[in-house]
């Protein structure tokens, strides 16, 4: 089902919960997917997925398809990812620990990462780069999401997120050339 | 970098995790209560105050449009405040004008025969023998 049979259906009458279910099938891995490459931990991730869907499902009403769903899906699932990580972050200042430290331990110790050692090596440096940095590398890299895509998500312009992916992809070479 | 075994997702998640997450946002988005929000409660009183708030100004307008005015705009004076702003413009003194006190003494002043004339009339002998 296309992103407008799928709103079509959510404006029927009596329709509103079957449509929000085909919208929570069609992208609740997607979503996930993307969070857990922000935050790393599997359960982290879950939560902050059905925070998203749970604001998705407030706000839908209000949806005026100025953008395409699934990008007001990857905004909000974004947005809720940069507000847990702020707080983690502010929590772990207070703290006087270092949150992307705590990122690559998590890491390290996940029973649900099978990488290899070239692929761990890669997502540390991922969790090394800003919350937002990380946000438009991992739609580029691993999504293979188009700049137009990226910047309905993030309201960002596609020049500064062509600067940002570039600085990004910079930074993660050279921290795999240090360690091959 | 450029290795598509790269681009290969390593994470994992444990088994029936997606149907799982399904039927657990499916169960919140069911018990979740979307109408009690304080802003989705207000929203209809709000905007009826709104349309009130937008028929009354225009109504405003179309009578303060219309009416007779006095030919003043926005200002209005009535005669008592006429009165007051002649006074005020009439009755100040500047005290340290001495330009002001000559023109005054110039206009007022008075033959010494007259002030004498006037005591003699006005006040005893003992009086005036006294002044001395």
């Amino acid at each position: 089902m296309t992103d407008k049979e799928l709103l079509d259906l959510y404006r029927e009458e009596g329709k509103q919960h079957y449509a929000f279910n085909l919208i929570v099938k069609t992208y609740s891995e997607r979503l996930y997917w993307h969070v857990r490459k922000m935050v790393a931990s599997h359960d982290d991730a879950n939560d902050i997925v059905q925070n998203s869907f749970l604001k998705a499902w407030d706000a839908l009403p209000d949806f005026r398809e100025e953008s395409r769903l699934y990008t007001w899906l990857y905004r909000i699932a974004t947005n809720e990812s940069l507000t847990f990580l702020k707080r983690k972050k502010t929590r772990a200042l207070l703290s006087l620990t270092d949150y992307s430290k705590q990122l690559e331990n998590k890491l390290e110790s996940d029973p649900y990462f099978n990488g290899d050692k070239t692929q761990m090596a890669l997502h540390k440096a991922i969790l090394k780069l800003p919350d937002k940095q990380r946000a438009v590398f991992n739609m580029r890299y691993f999504e293979e999401m188009k700049y137009e895509e990226i910047s309905e998500v993030t309201g960002t312009s596609v020049g500064a997120l062509k600067a940002s992916y570039h600085h990004a992809f910079q930074k993660i070479q050279q921290a795999m050339e240090e360690l091959f | 970098m450029e290795n598509r075994h790269l681009r290969d997702n390593p994470y994992s998640v444990p088994d029936g995790y997606f149907s799982t997450l399904q039927d657990s946002i499916s169960e919140r988005v069911s018990s979740s209560k979307r109408g009690t929000r304080l802003w989705n409660i207000a929203r209809p009183q709000l905007a009826l105050v709104a349309s009130f708030a937008v028929v009354f100004l225009i109504a405003y307008a179309t009578i303060n449009l219309f009416s007779p005015g006095d030919g003043n705009g926005d200002t209005f004076t009535t005669e008592e405040a006429q009165v007051e702003a002649l006074y005020v413009k009439t009755s100040f003194v500047d005290f340290y004008d001495s330009s002001a006190d000559t023109l005054y003494s110039e206009e007022e002043s008075i033959d010494p025969e007259e002030i004498v004339e006037y005591l003699s009339s006005n006040t005893g002998i003992i009086y005036l023998a006294s002044l001395d």
